[in-house]
């Protein structure tokens, strides 16, 4: 009970100081011509919008704030059929009522571009043939709401309100509560979106005053009040909150709506509206700092993941959105076909209107690098790519790609697109990554590896004894002369002397195989041809004494005993079957064609195998287990009757004399 | 906001107001009736005001808020069924409370109280029925008010929780481009993030749970989701956006799956794959440092290197900076290890230069594949890079890796530099016959110095032996030209020395006043080709003796001057001489023309004689298939009316084939070197020895004073 005896008291006085008679005072701005007939401030305070009347014309003048005052009024339409302009959220749009046509007042608005306003925009959905006046919209954008014309009192009417669903205004219903006259002017909604003040004509009353009303929850709304201060014999009307001065600024004029002056009264704390949270900022392609003209700036429920609020920005990628701040919103910020910025907005307990500035970066296009390589050897590859776009199904065949390095490409791929991408390399299985850019894309930049599994040819190789028939199991080894890293493999042929390769088309490969007691084979495997054959007898000979083998790439200068550099590759093996087989003594001999004296060519042979001795010496193959050799023309393989006869003669051989054991 | 709905709700009946005395309840009760169930309510509320005693307004406000509480969505809209529970049981506490003050209220305004289904049909309904019926309902209430607290309190920690995984997982994957990148990620800054991304997800796992038992057992608008888990297949693209949590599936990410997968790899692969890289680093270095004190060898172990690491890096780390430099490691270990060779040892005698040569090149080519591997690292070498390693970088380079490449790129320079530093020493040693060591052996009375000295003789003491040329063959023999001085003459010797033993000594006698010498000397596998020259007459004779020292021809040359090199070519019986200027000396200046000649031995015939005119100094004369390549210095030259005149030394070559037929002169570099030897490596390369800037005196000046050696290659195709 004492709770409430004090309240009681608390009521009284303030019912007292309501009671005595605050004077609104008079504001101090510049009209450049006219009366002012309405008012209202954009819901960030920072622009304000003055309707006057010179004769049969009306102005909207824009202001600027500079601290305390309003300036630098700049017209922004004059026409005598327009009246009661307000600004929305982000200050891009004033809407307002006009007569257009004949006797009928509609809702418009105009939008502002660069540098002046569009022309107006009827607001179809909620038009009539009755008259809509003197509309003001919430800073959510979900609901507006305009008087309809009283038909008695043409003055003033019904308050109506319609509420935004799907991006369209549904059916004004008319906002019945009781209080309300039916004799409204000048609705405005402040910026918290449930704080309403307007003008009203009480039954008995002489003149307008202004009320508010708060809404408690969805529809329940307190009951309609008097804003304290309001002269009973004058009209006041407009009100529009200065929350930045701490003003309520309204027109006040006498009942005949002469004489009509714009004041200010101090904002009552009942009125402040609630706490609301502001982001602004601009929205802009990050790739060329260029504002992302479609932007929209998606309020998201975090508990269904649906759309309360889908905002756009303006052409400039600036955009103001406010946010009730007791809740949690996921807000995503996005273009037609761009990638996504999402922002998490935390429930927070705010005193007063906050504003956070916020830009976001958008991309329209995002970059994939692929890093092609070989799955096995991680060799980069020089490769195709084909580009088909699953949406439109177009399709670009080796599309131009930035090469970063071999093997490494960047592709620049629209946004809001599914793509599949083939990699090609003729030597190489087709690869296909399918890239889906459709959904939600946040990350400006991607890399694939693009491991391409190399097509093979399955090649046997058979290693047989040449004087038996028989297979013989022996190691192989496969050397990838193409691979940077010269990979080297080493198999190993079964009883049969089999084993079967399956070797990478487009390389090129060495096959050596040295298995003790035999002479060596060695032999190229070029796969970059379809030619290569599906499989190679490797004859092999057992070394036993007088087992020759010719080596017909170990070549020499001209006249010359000296031998070539290209020379060096043979007789490195020749070498190593030397070391293999340490048992072995040889006679190196080499033969000429038969051009040149007999004697000139004995000559000639019995240096060059000399020469290839030495090189064996040096290589530490002892002096006693070779003998050098010059045979000249005496022992040609073939007659020497054409260049490629002579070249098959000239060469060096190597003859097993005696095996030690 | 309960305050101020609080507040709000005591100022209602505080508050007179103008507007609701017109109000009549019989239409406030119509409205409600007619189901304007808002209206009706606002209007109640606006009664109320006035009207502070009539029962009925209470109960109506508390029928509709009560109705109201259950059509409310409360996970849609907590805040409004809040304000309606609250709302319900204010209206219905004020409703008992006046029911209790007016006892007869019910029998007064019975109509009023029958609009309830519940209470229709009651016959003679009075107060304590409907209180009965308020207490009722307020029970309802109250256990709707506890129940969705805690149904809602799960349900909505669940939720921000998972959106807060959602972004967790975004920004976690932000940093790294592809998802390799992420298992390289230092462990101890990946690992904690991963394991609060499964700990978030195992939340709203366990919350939902939580959510679902709650629901089940207190139904709330007949909600009953399932949780359903969608993998994230594909990184970046997928587990990146919110869920509806009132659908009847609520598909969510399975982060924990993903952060498992990824932690696997971790655990798994990749602190394999670490501590493969930190034993192959052990293991290099610890090779490094026996390799660079390991003494000369024949054969040199070299570094065991398992390429298998480079698989297992490169599966992870495509073009890694890693295996790039366990590559360059690798190649520069080998470098190293070769270094070590016989070759480059410089207290070997026997080994022949042009072995050392080749080996050289050898060595060159491997510090030039270390460097292209060195300059991949340093390519690689970005912050990006070795974040994926940043331990290993960390505690192996403690001063930076930017800092190590730079000191190995450095230290790799200079350690080739020194090792051609071994090169000169050979050059210079067997060469240019540079007499590091005075040595001499004994034969009769004499003794036979093992070195070179270009010293005329007019100007040798009596019974002095002048060595003018030598050359070892690969069995470490060694052979000597020159002359003997008598007391008014010089004859000139050769003479077979192996072991500090003298195998043979011929000299050739000569008539008093006669200075003569062989001044030259060529190996080849016929034997040893000599010029005779007299100091006196200035005659040249080429003589060819077998390797016991018999003559086995001369014949006389035509040229009067002191031939510098010959090249003997016993397949073709062909010998190429060239002359330059009077000097005894290599390399010694002269404006005489550059003379080359070749001669049929066989017929003792002058096949063709070129000149040149050179005003420098004659360094070499190479061979290769049919052109002979004749190296020199000079500040001019001039053929066939073409002049080269520079302010520097020009290193020239000019080439002629077999036939005689001139086939090019030209100067090889723009910059001043100095050349001291070309050396035929193989049909394909040259190797030109340079000292770099200008000509310095060579036998005069100390080896130690000489300019840095510089190595150049030429290719020959």
């Amino acid at each position: 009970m004492k709770i409430i005896y004090l309240q009681l008291i608390i009521f009284f006085l303030f019912k007292t100081v309501l009671a005595q008679d605050i004077q609104p005072s008079p504001l101090q701005m510049q009209i450049p011509q006219g009366q002012p007939l309405s008012l209202s401030i954009s819901p960030d305070g920072t622009r304000l919008i003055l309707e006057t009347a010179d004769g049969k014309t009306h102005f909207f003048y824009e202001y600027t704030r500079n601290h305390e005052a309003w300036t630098h009024p700049q017209l922004v339409m004059q026409n005598p059929d327009i009246a009661n302009p307000v600004y929305n959220r982000d200050n891009s749009r004033i809407y307002f009522q006009a007569t257009f046509e004949k006797n009928n007042s509609d809702l418009y608005y105009i939008e502002r571009t660069d540098s002046t306003w569009s022309e107006p925009i009827a607001l179809k959905t909620l038009n009539t043939a009755e008259n809509e006046l003197s509309p003001t919209i919430d800073p959510f954008d979900e609901r507006i709401f305009f008087l309809r014309q009283n038909p008695k009192k043409k003055e003033c009417g019904s308050i109506f309100y319609s509420i935004k669903k799907h991006g369209n205004w549904t059916v004004p219903k008319p906002f019945i509560l009781p209080g309300l006259s039916g004799c409204e002017m000048t609705p405005r909604v402040f910026y918290d979106g449930v704080t309403l003040l307007f003008a009203s004509k009480m039954p008995h009353a002489r003149s307008f005053d202004l009320y508010f009303i708060k809404e408690l929850t969805d529809g329940i709304w307190y009951i309609p009040q008097k804003y304290p201060g309001c002269n009973k014999k004058l009209n006041e009307f407009s009100p529009a909150l200065d929350f930045r001065s701490n003003r309520l600024l309204f027109i006040q004029s006498k009942n005949n709506f002469k004489n009509a002056q714009i004041v200010y009264l101090p904002i009552i704390p009942k009125i402040k509206p609630n706490p609301v949270f502001v982001y602004y900022g601009q929205i802009f392609n990050k790739s060329d700092s260029m504002p992302v003209t479609d932007a929209k700036i998606d309020v998201i429920n975090p508990i269904t993941n649906s759309v309360i609020h889908s905002y756009t920005a303006d052409n400039s990628g600036k955009y103001q959105i406010f946010l009730k701040p007791n809740k949690n919103y996921i807000l995503a910020f996005h273009g037609k076909k761009t990638t996504i910025f999402f922002k998490n907005f935390r429930q927070q307990q705010l005193d007063q209107i906050t504003f956070e500035k916020l830009d976001a970066a958008l991309y329209k296009k995002v970059t994939l690098q692929l890093n092609v390589f070989d799955s096995a050897y991680f060799q980069p590859l020089d490769a195709q790519i084909d580009l088909i776009n699953l949406n439109t199904g177009q399709i670009k065949t080796n599309i131009e790609k930035q090469q970063l390095d071999l093997g490494r490409y960047l592709l620049t791929l629209p946004v809001g697109y599914k793509y599949r991408l083939k990699i090609k390399n003729q030597y190489y299985n087709v690869d296909s990554l399918d890239f889906d850019l459709s959904g939600t894309v946040i990350f400006p930049g991607y890399e694939k590896d693009i491991e391409l599994v190399a097509k093979t040819k399955r090649i046997v190789i058979h290693v047989v004894d040449s004087k038996t028939g028989q297979g013989v199991s022996t190691e192989i080894e496969i050397v990838d002369k193409t691979s940077h890293r010269r990979y080297k493999t080493n198999l190993r042929t079964d009883n049969n002397g089999n084993v079967v390769l399956f070797l990478k088309k487009g390389s090129v490969y060495e096959l050596n195989i040295k298995p003790r007691g035999y002479t060596f084979f060695t032999t190229t495997l070029d796969l970059e041809s379809d030619t290569a054959p599906e499989k190679i007898d490797a004859k092999i000979q057992p070394l036993t004494e007088e087992t020759k083998i010719e080596f017909h790439n170990i070549t020499f200068e001209t006249n010359s005993a000296e031998l070539n550099e290209s020379s060096y590759k043979e007789l490195d093996r020749l070498v190593q079957l030397m070391k293999e087989n340490p048992g072995i003594i040889v006679e190196i001999s080499a033969h000429t064609d038969d051009v040149g004296s007999e004697q000139y060519n004995m000559k000639l042979s019995l240096r060059r195998a000399q020469a290839v001795v030495n090189y064996l010496k040096q290589k530490g193959i002892p002096q006693s287990r070779m003998v050098a050799q010059g045979y000249g023309e005496s022992r040609p393989l073939v007659p020497n009757d054409s260049p490629e006869h002579r070249a098959m003669n000239r060469r060096v051989e190597l003859r097993i004399l005696k095996i030690n054991k | 906001m309960k305050k101020i709905l609080q507040i709000l709700a005591i100022t209602t009946f505080l508050t007179t107001s103008i507007f609701s005395q017109n109000l009549k309840y019989k239409d406030i009760f119509n409205t409600l009736q007619k189901g304007d169930t808002l209206l009706a309510y606002n209007m109640l509320l606006s009664f109320q005001k006035t009207n502070p005693y009539f029962a009925n307004t209470y109960f109506q406000l508390g029928n509709i808020s009560y109705k109201w509480v259950f059509e409310t969505d409360p996970f849609l809209n907590m805040e409004r069924t809040e304000y309606l529970i609250y709302n319900t049981k204010l209206f219905y506490g004020l409703a008992i409370k006046r029911l209790t003050e007016d006892k007869n209220d019910v029998k007064k305004n019975r109509k009023y109280y029958q609009n309830l289904p519940e209470l229709a049909q009651v016959p003679k309904l009075n107060n304590q029925y409907v209180i009965n019926f308020i207490n009722y309902r307020l029970k309802k209430i109250n256990e709707y008010d506890k129940n969705v607290h805690i149904i809602y309190s799960y349900f909505y920690t669940m939720i921000g929780i998972y959106n807060n995984t959602v972004s967790f997982y975004r920004q976690l994957i932000a940093k790294y481009p592809k998802i390799k990148d992420l298992y390289l990620a230092p462990i101890e800054e990946i690992k904690p993030k991963l394991d609060t991304l499964k700990i978030k997800f195992d939340s709203t796992l366990f919350l939902f749970q939580q959510y679902k038992t709650a629901i089940t057992s207190y139904p709330i608008k007949k909600y009953n989701q399932t949780l359903a888990l969608k993998d994230i297949k594909t990184y970046r693209l997928q587990g990146l956006t919110y869920t509806n949590f009132l659908s009847d599936t609520i598909w969510v990410w399975n982060y924990e799956k993903w952060a498992k997968d990824v932690i696997g790899v971790i655990v798994n692969d990749i602190t394999k794959l670490r501590s493969h890289i930190d034993l192959m680093q052990r293991l290099m270095n610890s090779y490094e440092q026996k390799i660079l004190k390991a003494p000369y060898a024949d054969q040199q172990q070299f570094f065991n290197f398992n390429p298998k690491i480079i698989y297992e890096i490169e599966k992870f780390d495509y073009q890694s900076i890693m295996s790039a430099y366990f590559e360059y490691r690798k190649s520069k270990l080998d470098f190293l290890a070769f270094s070590k060779l016989k070759f480059n040892d410089t207290t070997d005698q026997n080994l022949p230069l042009i072995f050392r040569a080749k080996n050289y090149l050898t060595l060159y080519q491997m510090k030039l594949r270390t460097d292209s591997l060195l300059a991949i690292v340093q390519h690689r070498n970005t912050q990006q890079n070795r974040q994926k390693f940043r331990d290993f970088f960390a505690q192996e380079f403690p001063q930076g890796f930017t800092a190590y490449l730079t000191r190995e790129k450095i230290f790799n320079s200079k350690y080739l530099q020194a090792q051609f530093e071994h090169y000169k020493y050979f050059v210079f040693r067997d060469a240019l016959n540079y007499p590091f060591v005075k040595d001499s052996v004994s034969y009769q009375d004499f003794s036979i110095p093992l070195y070179v000295s270009f010293v005329f003789p007019q100007f040798a003491t009596p019974s002095q032996i002048v060595v003018l040329d030598k050359v070892k063959d690969p069995k470490g023999e060694l052979y000597l030209t020159g002359y003997v001085r008598q007391e008014n003459s010089s004859y000139p010797f050769i003479a077979r020395v192996f072991d500090d033993h003298v195998l043979w000594f011929k000299k050739e006698p000569v008539p008093a006043n006669s200075f003569q010498a062989y001044v030259k000397l060529n190996l080849s596998t016929d034997g040893l080709t000599v010029v005779k020259y007299d100091f006196v007459s200035q005659q040249n004779t080429l003589i060819q003796f077998d390797f016991s020292g018999n003559k086995v021809f001369s014949f006389a040359l035509t040229q009067n001057k002191i031939p510098k090199s010959i090249e003997y070519d016993g397949i073709n019986n062909l010998v190429a001489i060239v002359y330059k200027g009077d000097d005894i000396k290599p390399l010694t200046i002269s404006s005489d023309p550059l003379v080359i000649q070749l001669w049929d031995v066989s017929q003792k015939q002058l096949l063709w004689e070129k000149q040149v005119k050179v005003n420098g100094s004659f360094v070499d004369l190479i061979k290769i298939d049919t052109v002979y390549h004749v190296f020199f210095n000079a500040s001019q030259y001039e053929f066939n009316g073409s002049r080269k005149i520079a302010d520097a030394n020009i290193i020239g070559e000019f080439s002629v084939g077999v036939s005689g037929k001139m086939q090019k002169i030209s100067s090889l570099f723009d910059q001043p070197q100095y050349l001291i030897k070309a050396l035929k490596l193989s049909n394909r390369k040259i190797n030109l020895l340079c000292l770099d800037g200008k000509r310095v005196s060579i036998y005069e000046d100390k080896f130690v004073n000489f300019p840095k050696l510089k190595y150049f290659l030429l290719s020959k195709n």
